[in-house]
This record gives structure tokens, sequence and C-alpha cells, in this order.
């Protein structure tokens, strides 16, 4: 018998466009730097150590569960990784380790890995653990609180718990521009709103993120906000100030286009976008929450697959 | 069809290969010892009944000689491109089951031509052109032959189905008179008056100069389907329980049209196929060499070493398939050969989807392929074409292209499809009994 040269048979195509989800999830990171190295700026070496201790601690996390389960180990993906820092984005500068080591595990245990693991998450796994520990220990995520040692030379009052508590004439005393060069209280990496459009845009312009979720977000924002503004002036603040308050740049550019949680189809994103938008300045303006953002994703991130299923007609079906 | 998201500027569509670059000469393949022809026309015939069979070893075979493999009074035949004697007839499987009868001729030292042609046919008519030419490089498909007069359009293809490929539209760039002569001859023979070059923009003024009735679809992949060039110049989305022959359309590729001019021209029945041919270097070739060449003296003609691990493709880099023999022949639509290096090739990977939504961007059926692919991967084939139209499909392997998961999901649609088939068959046997 001739000596059969051994081919490497497949299944076509037989090329591709080099993507890759490690590069993806750098990507991420890299655009979240400008927010993250203002919080460093403004909160110094403890914003540092948080970060830190999140990014290694959900790593940590997805490595024990893949001991535990002797699952592959995709640590290097950088997926958990992405986690850990937007995770440490929203929390204070003052979040003690076990509080982040608990909410780490909310996130890649219990958000992501008991699902499936990447991919299989229904909601986005840093909302998820922010919004456990939110609900359990919220004294740590009172800014106006958490924040009182820290002595800055701009006003140091939670500008969205100022609305909350004393309405639209108590926040005259923060300026827009302040609040996007981020001289305001809040979580280490929702302050400085300047850079994280900067990094939004990145991740727009790389195809990482789709902007018709961010857009149709800010839309709703904008125009329910305005909406309120307009019926009643005294009581509503307009829509700018709520879109550089809390974790509103946060929510559009990074937790809301999550992709397992966010729909694929144009019109579901359009509707997904304006859908937390909307529901961000309800809970903001009637709920009881300061910050809707966080609700308002988790619950859109729900009615997701719903959604989407609103798909354009396939080629030749009428 | 690779649609940006908004302004994203770091990634290139997709484009067909342009003939323009193309500045180096045709390679000549010599003769071969042998030819492999392949009979596709196997349904669920076995080759051990050898009275089905019509030829048998040691039949001798003239160059342009047609045979029919089966004594069956089926319209199907095949052409030897060399004068030879039958060595072996064996069945061989292909993918997705496809069954068929391979021939191999051994050449004799001295070439006869078959006369039976040019005597019968001093004018061209469908009548010999169906009896003779059905195995010329480029296919002309049965609907043409057997015109009964639901064709009412011929498209023909100027340009390629895939990436990579340049045969179709190097004729149309450097054998225009003898398509405009193929043309013509289609016309009288089908009695078609309708028949029109498609062609990339670049080639538009070379084929309006021959004034030959054109027509200019963009050379963005995958425009040239033929799927997506029915929807480009007429306007219809053809629904997948449907065929071309129904809306009264079929497609020729130009290099069939030529080879018509060339076969009554000469007398003879053109055997030689022109194809593209890609280096492991990616460097890309034109090669010329009779049907049914094995591919192993194609790649030694064009001075390609075969090793272990390289991977071996017949068609394009999209829609191809890889084969595992380098004795596997070229066949008469074979009209890109590429051979990938072994540190070149792309694996797939076990990740999950992670529903991004690039593949459902890029695909030009507008397909939700994230969640068809999570359907198919549970094996939910009727659920898929339900709910998901796996059916509506083109096949040109974007999704595969572009998933970031490097999930093979082009795989699980062929796939899907040929067990949805099977489903479909069974019900429909069930039915009749």
């Amino acid at each position: 018998m001739i000596k059969q040269k051994k081919l490497i048979v497949s299944h076509a195509p037989f090329i591709h466009n080099g993507s890759k989800i490690s590069i993806k999830n750098y990507n991420i990171m890299l655009a979240a730097l400008p927010a993250l190295l203002a919080g460093f700026y403004y909160y110094g070496i403890r914003a540092v150590g948080v970060v830190g201790l999140s990014i290694s601690f959900s790593i940590f996390w997805e490595l024990a569960f893949s001991v535990i389960t002797k699952s592959e180990k995709r640590i290097g993906d950088g997926s958990s990784a992405v986690i850990g820092i937007i995770f440490a984005m929203m929390l204070p500068a003052t979040a003690p380790w076990w509080l982040i080591l608990v909410g780490t595990f909310v996130a890649v245990i219990i958000g992501r890995e008991i699902f499936g693991g990447i991919g299989g998450n229904p909601f986005n796994p840093s909302i998820l653990g922010i919004a456990i520990i939110m609900l359990s220990w919220k004294e740590y995520f009172d800014f106006n609180q958490a924040l009182i040692n820290f002595d800055m030379d701009f006003n140091m009052f939670y500008p969205l718990a100022a609305l909350k508590s004393f309405g639209a004439s108590s926040i005259s005393s923060f300026s827009i521009f302040d609040l996007m060069l981020g001289k305001q209280a809040g979580a280490i990496g929702a302050v400085f709103g300047i850079g994280i459009i900067i990094g939004g845009l990145y991740l727009i312009a790389k195809g990482i993120i789709r902007w018709e979720i961010c857009f149709s977000f800010i839309a709703g924002i904008l125009l329910t906000a305005m909406t309120f503004a307009m019926f009643a002036p005294a009581s509503y603040t307009g829509p700018f100030f709520h879109l550089f308050t809390g974790y509103t740049l946060l929510g559009v550019f990074f937790l809301a286009p999550e992709d397992s949680s966010s729909p694929v189809n144009r019109m579901p994103m359009i509707i997904y976008g304006l859908g937390c938008g909307i529901l961000t300045i309800l809970i903001r303006n009637i709920g009881v929450y300061a910050d809707g953002i966080i609700y308002a994703i988790l619950i859109m991130n729900l009615i997701n697959p719903l959604i989407d299923k609103i798909k354009p007609k396939a080629f030749g079906k009428v | 069809m690779l649609k940006k998201p908004c302004f994203n500027l770091t990634k290139h569509r997709l484009e067909y290969e342009s003939v323009k670059e193309f500045s180096s000469s045709i390679v000549e393949v010599p003769l071969s010892e042998k030819l492999i022809l392949f009979f596709d026309g196997l349904q669920d015939l076995e080759i051990k009944q050898e009275d089905l069979l019509s030829v048998k070893q040691d039949d001798l075979l003239k160059t342009g000689e047609k045979f029919l493999p089966f004594k069956d009074k089926s319209s199907k035949y095949l052409t030897s491109g060399i004068t030879g004697k039958i060595s072996s007839i064996n069945t061989f499987q292909s993918d997705y089951g496809k069954k068929y009868i391979s021939i191999i001729v051994n050449r004799e030292k001295e070439e006869v031509f078959c006369e039976e042609f040019s005597e019968k046919s001093k004018e061209p008519t469908l009548a010999n052109a169906s009896e003779f030419l059905s195995c010329i490089p480029g296919g002309i498909s049965e609907n043409i032959l057997s015109n009964t007069g639901e064709i009412k359009t011929i498209f023909v293809c100027g340009t390629d189905n895939d990436l990579f490929s340049v045969t179709n539209q190097y004729i149309v760039s450097s054998e225009i008179e003898s398509l405009k002569k193929g043309i013509e001859i289609l016309k009288n023979i089908t009695g078609i008056d309708n028949v029109i070059l498609v062609v990339n923009k670049y080639l538009e003024q070379t084929a309006l100069n021959a004034e030959i009735k054109t027509e200019v679809i963009s050379s963005e992949y995958p425009k040239s389907l033929p799927k997506l060039i029915v929807k480009e110049l007429l306007n219809i989305e053809l629904p997948p329980d449907k065929s071309f022959k129904d809306i009264g359309v079929d497609f020729i590729s130009a290099e069939a049209v030529a080879s018509i001019a060339q076969a009554y021209k000469t007398g003879k029945v053109p055997v030689q196929k022109l194809l593209t041919f890609v280096k492991k270097d990616g460097s890309k070739i034109l090669a010329k060499a009779k049907i049914g060449t094995p591919l192993k003296d194609l790649c030694a003609a064009c001075d390609t070493a075969i090793d272990n691990s390289d991977r071996l493709i017949i068609g394009g880099p999209m829609t191809g398939s890889a084969i595992y023999t380098d004795n596997y022949p070229i066949l008469n639509n074979t009209d890109t050969v590429i051979v990938q290096a072994a540190n070149k090739i792309s694996r797939i990977s076990d990740y999950p989807c992670i529903n991004c939504g690039t593949c459902v961007m890029a695909c030009p059926a507008r397909l939700s392929v994230n969640m068809l692919v999570r359907y198919l991967e549970a094996g939910l084939y009727e659920t898929a074409d339900d709910e998901y139209d796996l059916s509506a499909c083109i096949e040109c392997g974007l999704c595969s292209y572009v998933c970031i998961s490097k999930i093979p999901v082009f795989q699980y649609i062929k796939l899907g499809k040929y067990e949805l088939a099977k489903i479909k068959a069974k019900a429909a046997e069930e039915i009749d009994d």
C-alpha cells in the first residue's frame, strides 16, 4: 500500500478573521483605563488596592471553580479580569477586602459560572455582584459616609443622594463641567465622565460594543429626564445632571452592552437601550434608590431573551 | 457582506480577488499517467452490481470520448480527457454521504481523438450539446440542456463564487471573443434571448466593448453567490423551498460558455479546466489541467509539496471542502485549489457562544445565527428550521469566518440542513406508506 499523507480535514470556511475573546477583553480593560486612572488620581492608593483585589479575587474564583469542577482553565481569556475591573469601578475606594471577596464571588460564581460559564450568564455578572452586596451591606454604598475621610477641593456630597434627599434646588452647586471631570463623590471608576466616554467610543470604534445600545440608552435617559423636568422643574433636574452622575455612563458603555446579557438584533438593541434609560430615570425620580442604573439594567437583562425575539424576516421568507 | 458596526475602522470587508493583480502566465499541467473521473449520478446503487455498469476494466477510451457508466438510460455521462484504459472502478464517499463512482483511466502512449462529436455536430443544436457537452469545464446545468421553456433568463457568471478564485474573471478579461461567440450559440440553441453576463465593476468596460448584455455586481463577498445575484439583479429573494427553475432563472459559468464556443469551433469536446491555485505562501497562480487530473500532479506542476498536516482544499476558502487525499481529481467545477500549510491552519475551539452578535451582523440572509447555533448544537433541527429559519441560509460561511469563539457555525448549519432533509424524507416516506 502506498504510504498516505495525513492531511488535515475540517469544514469550511478555512480562513478566519482573527478575532479572539482575549483580545476583546484586553481592549475592554484598555478602555476602562482612563476612568480608572482618574479614580486613582482622586482616591489614591486605596482605590488601586480595591481594583487590584477585585481583579485578583475574580480570577481566583474562576480558577477555583474550574479546579473544583475539573473543567478547562480559561482565566487567560481575561473575562474574569474584566468582571473584576468593572465590579471595582462601581465600588467606593473604601470598600473593605471581604466585601470585594463576597462581591466577586457573587459576580463570577453565581453570576456566571453556575449558568455555564462565559456566554451563559443571563445577567451582567458585575452588576449582579454589586446588586447583591448593595442590598446586603448598603452602608458601604452610602458614598457620603464611605468617603467621609477624603478631603477634596470639591463638593464631596454624593450628587444623587443630594438630589434624592433635598430636591432639584440642592444640586445647583454642582457644575456639569466639574461632574464630567470627575470632581464629585462616587465610585472609583464612575466619577470621571469624560474618561468613560473616551473608553466607550474606543470600544464602539473597535466594534466591541454596539452603538445601538449605548446611544439608545443615552437617548432614553435624556428623553425621560427631560419629560420629568418639563412637567415639574421644581422637583426634577435636567437630563445632563443624570448623565454625568452615579453609574450612568459606566452603565451606558460598560454594563449594558455586555455580550451575553444584551440583545443582538438591531430593533431589540434599541428597545433594550431605551428601556435601560427610561427605567433608570424612573427609579431615580420616583423610586427609593438614589441610583437606578443597577436595577434598570438587571430588569432589562431579564427581558432580553424576550425582546431579542424581534428579528428581521429571513432571506426569502414572507 | 460584512456590515461594519458604527465607525468600525479596524475591520475590512471581504473582497473577491481581482484578475487585475494576476500577471504571471498560466501553468500548463503536463499530462498525467492516469485520470480519475467522478460520476455523481449514483444514488443508492451499489457498485458491486456489475450488471448496472456499462464499462469494465480494460475498456479503451479515446480522448474526448463520452461514455455512460451505467447501462441505465440515464442521460448522465462522462468524457475522458485522455486516451487510455480503464484500470479500476470504485465507489468514493464524499461529504454528507454523497457517493461517487470513481473510474481510473491509465494513459496509453498514443493519443487518439474521438471523432464522434465533430461528425455529429456540424451545426450547434441543443440536442448535440446535450449529448456531448454536459461535462465541459464549468459544466452546464440540465435545466438549460433540456430546456422546456421554463427558463427565461440565463446569467453567465463572469464572477467567481468564492474568494481567491479568478477563473471566470480571467475568461472575461482574456477570452471575451469566445465568450461572446459562446453566448450567441447558447442563445441560438436554447432559444432563450435573455442571456446576461454578470461581472464585477472593473470588467464592465471589457464586456461592453464586446457588445455583450452585461450587469454589474459588487465585488464584495458574498455578492456573487447565485441567490444574491438574483436578489441584486431581479430583486427576488428566492424562498428556501423554491428552485431557480421556479423563477425561470439559471446560471452558467463564463468558462462553460467559452468552452461551448471552443467545442463548436474545434470540433473537439473541451477537457482542459482552468483553475486558480493558491500556494502555501498565499500566492495565487492560474493553472490549466485536464479534468480528472489528480491533485498531486497539479501540486507538483505548481511547485508545491504537500506534507503531513497540511490542508488541501477544493473550492474556495469560504465554501470549499478539505479533502483527505491528494489522489482526488480536478472536477469540471473545481475553480480553486488551495494548499494551506500546517502552521497556517486556524483551528476551531470549544468555547461556547458568547452572544456577541457579530454573526448576526455578518449574515446576508438575516438569520439569528446566535440562536440557531444553540438549537443546532442541541440537535433540534426541526425547531431550528421552524423558529430560526435554518433552511433560509444561503451558505456563504461568513458566520464561521467572524465567530470570535471560533465555533464551526457553518458546519453546524450544513449538518443541520442535511439532517433536516433526512427527517423530511423519512416523514414523506411514512405518509406514502
